[in-house]
């Protein structure tokens, strides 16, 4: 009985690492634009970060998977503190209240957009969530991934990190 | 053997959990062969009211499925539960969908027809929704039809695109020509393509009504870590399904289809 149970643990946990997405290079559509205002009721535009590596995320509060990547988002944000990378956390479909009600109990240091009517979503073309895009300081997606990563393992770090220095030349 | 051994279990664990409802009866379960070496179990209660032929989506037949069948038949409609994954032996996983046979669904149907002698309400969900609307457009018995599909969550993707690319619908969602009743919750990617959706069904002729059901996410009513807004709303799912069946046999009468 317990070499069964020890197999099938084994076998939770090989579904269980399975799961975690690699941010792959991007092969979609131009960058589409994302104008969205803030939970304080700031606007933002995409255009307004150029020069800086910007992780776009399209995420909600309901979503155990985005949820679940958030804690290696903010090690990735702690990670390349005071270096010109920023998180734009993108809710999709949720009031301000809803957004600032879960960020008391759960630390980003992003700025929280809010798609309140999935007309980001749909330009950037979402069919999950988590999905994520990573912008280069030209303003150019270079990454992506659909579903929950791990944003402090190494390749993914060092790939972010890869497109800093592009930005001083 | 196992699997239908588990869906008996099944079956009877619901019926005597504290969960149970007062059902018009207890539900008989047999199998339908579809093929040589498939039997597919379904648990039938029966009742005077229409037929509604419930069909599991991924992850195969739940106690939670069973107990809407309870609360169906106790509201007067005979409930038809297949356990599609059972009768192939598949794991219910996302991949065995791919090995169900729309062949398996349209045999299923022409069943029913025959031994109910009444209207059929098919209820799919997730990604069973191509194979089921697929089943529909096979060659079948004369007056094995079904009045209608009522979809929760329906998801007709080719395949779930990378980001920053179009997802395509599969043929089958222009070819098919039905009154259609969409429950799609709000908390989820789906719901914000559902006018393409609506439209790309629409364009083969059917009659799509939709219906958003708020503060709860796709597969609510399977769910475990349920909040409290989403099991309120599993409890409410029969009833809802119900009307979804009432508003195809008005679409019917109305000829819209």
């Amino acid at each position: 009985m317990r070499v069964i149970m020890a197999g099938l643990l084994a076998c939770l946990l090989v579904v269980g690492t399975a799961q975690a997405r690699e941010l792959k290079p991007y092969a979609g559509e131009p960058t589409p634009p994302l104008a969205l205002v803030d939970v304080h009721g700031k606007a933002h535009d995409l255009r307004d970060y150029r020069g800086m590596v910007v992780l776009v995320n399209f995420w909600a509060t309901w979503c155990p998977p985005c949820r679940e990547e958030i804690p290696s988002m903010q090690r990735l944000k702690a990670k390349f503190a005071g270096k010109p990378f920023v998180i734009l956390a993108v809710d999709m479909g949720e009031s301000g209240a809803s957004v600032k009600a879960f960020l008391k109990e759960v630390r980003l240091d992003a700025v929280m957009l809010l798609d309140i009517d999935g007309e980001a979503l749909k330009k950037w073309k979402v069919f999950a969530f988590p999905t994520s895009f990573v912008v280069d300081p030209q303003g150019k997606i270079r990454y992506a991934v659909a579903g929950a990563t791990e944003w402090d393992d190494p390749e993914t770090i060092r790939r972010i990190a890869e497109l800093l220095p592009a930005m001083r030349r | 053997m196992c699997r239908r051994l588990a869906f008996r279990l099944l079956c009877g664990m619901v019926l005597l959990s504290p969960f149970a409802v007062p059902a018009a009866d207890q539900g008989e379960t047999f199998t339908v062969v579809t093929e040589p070496g498939v039997e597919i179990p379904v648990t039938r209660y029966q009742a005077t009211g229409d037929v509604l032929l419930w069909l599991p989506s991924e992850a195969g037949l739940t106690a939670s499925e069973i107990h809407i069948g309870a609360q169906l038949a106790a509201q007067g409609h005979e409930v038809w539960l297949a356990d599609l994954h059972a009768g192939r032996f598949l794991p219910t996983v996302p991949s065995s969908l791919g090995k169900i046979p729309a062949s398996d669904i349209a045999h299923l149907i022409e069943v029913v027809r025959e031994r109910s002698g009444k209207s059929v309400c098919l209820v799919a969900s997730g990604s069973l929704t191509g194979i089921v609307l697929q089943a529909l457009l096979l060659p079948r018995k004369q007056g094995s039809v079904v009045d209608g599909v009522v979809l929760l969550s329906p998801n007709l993707y080719v395949t779930t695109p990378p980001p920053g690319n179009e997802a395509e619908y599969q043929e089958v969602t222009y070819k098919t020509k039905l009154p259609i009743v969409i429950l799609q919750p709000e908390q989820s990617p789906l719901r914000w393509r559902l006018e393409l959706l609506q439209a790309a069904l629409e364009k083969g002729g059917s009659y799509v009504k939709v219906a958003l059901l708020s503060g709860v996410r796709d597969r609510f009513h399977l769910r475990e870590d349920d909040p409290p807004a989403e099991r309120a709303l599993a409890d409410r799912l029969s009833g809802l399904v119900a009307q979804a069946c009432r508003d195809i046999d008005q679409i019917r009468m109305e000829g819209r289809k």
